[in-house]
């Protein structure tokens, strides 16, 4: 192997170490990138889930709206 | 027990959509959480403990005077601290400091149509006939108290109980008209309850007991039940009950619209128990806006002395129980009955426990 062809092996393994380690940041990045997004609408959406329910007043009604008279009755 | 409490179910709804109309409670919409007890009392307590473990209501409307009973027997969690309105009649003999029973107690009802029997029909001969379940004995325990307290005699008041779906009312009714022959001189006064009006007024017809010959009363008995039958064989006969449809005012006749304007029954007619539920309403509405906040404990110290009108120009205050005047009617053609008298309510438990006594004991 030549000098030239020794340099060229070298800038190319510099520049597969360049690509791979940009590569890794930037994997990195839409990593964090997808995780702190999904935290924030997952945060959101429990924010307005939680004022949506904190806005009402939740009423009870409890009356039978099927059957007939009960069989068993408390005395 | 369906068809009765769907229309009080939907007057709660209807309640919270005109209250919603109105900007909701605190400056927040109610929404309402309906759960189908389905007429089992086991399922009443389970329900009950849905809408306030899992739910989280802030107070729950439905329920009978049993079905608290029910609910309260079977240790539900929460619901002896939590407010609940139920709108149906109760014995007045239990108190429960979080449940409002905004239904006529027996001295709202029977007894004040008992006084409008005696002094004004001049009955003199009884029968008190019901369902064989608590309210009924409860009330006829009472009024058999009161009526003795009054001089009636012994031998002059005729008891009877039919079970749960009872079919036979032909012998009832036979019976009761024997009772007239073996005193022609008498009329009688007459109260059933529970699931046995519609076949009980079948009957009456049947066997040609007219109303103004009979004067007989009944309670718990509205413009619901007169819907499902053929009303011509029953004009005259008298029933006593808080509301009635056909008394004229302002409110009556606004919520009146409303709820027949609901898109499932045009045809829809109002009765007392919806009337209850009215009032529960509006004292829960009053009790919130008052400490400014939906928690129970608050709310439920709120409650007592909190009045809230009617639909017929009185206003009841939440105590033990609503206090509304007793009102006695004339069944009239087509599902509505007119209102002819109207009565304070009365105290029952001077009859039963002397007259010492200044308030209802608690059983």
């Amino acid at each position: 192997m030549g000098p030239f062809a020794a340099f060229h092996a070298c800038v190319r393994e510099m520049h597969f170490m360049v690509t791979q380690i940009t590569h890794d940041i930037a994997t990195l990045s839409r990593r964090r990138w997808l995780a702190a997004t999904a935290g924030l609408v997952l945060g959101l959406a429990t924010f307005s889930t939680a004022k949506a329910a904190d806005d009402t007043i939740k009423v009870g009604v409890l009356h039978s709206l099927s059957g007939t008279w009960p069989s068993a009755k408390p005395r | 027990m369906a068809i009765s409490e769907t229309t009080l179910k939907d007057t709660v709804l209807f309640l919270i959509d005109e209250q919603n109309k109105k900007g909701g409670v605190l400056g927040k919409k109610l929404e309402a959480v309906v759960v189908d007890p389905a007429s089992n009392w086991p399922l009443f307590a389970e329900k009950a403990r849905e809408l306030i473990t899992k739910n989280k209501v802030a107070v729950v409307f439905g329920l009978l005077d049993l079905g608290v009973a029910q609910i309260r027997a079977a240790g539900v969690q929460g619901v002896e601290q939590h407010p609940v309105s139920t709108p149906c009649n109760t014995r007045g003999r239990r108190a429960n400091a979080t449940c409002s029973y905004t239904g006529a107690a027996p001295n709202q009802q029977a007894i004040p149509a008992v006084d409008y029997l005696m002094k004004d029909e001049k009955v003199k001969r009884w029968v008190l006939a019901g369902t064989d379940y608590v309210y009924p004995r409860t009330t006829n325990k009472i009024l058999e108290a009161y009526l003795k307290s009054k001089g009636v005699k012994q031998e002059d008041i005729m008891i009877n109980y039919t079970p749960f779906g009872h079919s036979d009312w032909q012998t009832i009714v036979a019976d009761i008209k024997r009772v007239r022959l073996g005193r022609q001189e008498d009329r009688r006064g007459l109260h059933h309850h529970g699931d046995a009006n519609v076949p009980f007024y079948k009957e009456l017809g049947n066997q040609g007991v007219k109303g103004d010959r009979h004067s007989g009363c009944r309670i718990l008995v509205g413009e619901e039940e007169l819907a499902g039958i053929d009303t011509k064989p029953l004009l005259g006969h008298l029933a006593a009950w808080n509301y009635f449809e056909s008394i004229k005012t302002t409110a009556n006749r606004e919520v009146h619209q409303g709820l027949a304007g609901l898109p499932k029954n045009p045809k829809r007619v109002t009765n007392d128990p919806m009337e209850a539920h009215v009032i529960g309403f509006a004292m829960w509405v009053k009790a919130v806006e008052k400490v400014k906040s939906t928690d129970a404990d608050k709310v439920i110290d709120a409650l007592p002395g909190i009045e809230a009108p009617n639909l017929t120009g009185a206003s009841p205050r939440c105590f033990r129980t609503t206090t509304s005047p007793s009102r006695c009617s004339l069944a009239k053609s087509r599902a509505t009955a007119s209102s002819m008298w109207c009565g304070r309510p009365r105290a029952w438990w001077p009859a039963m426990h002397g007259r010492r006594s200044s308030r209802a004991p608690r059983t």
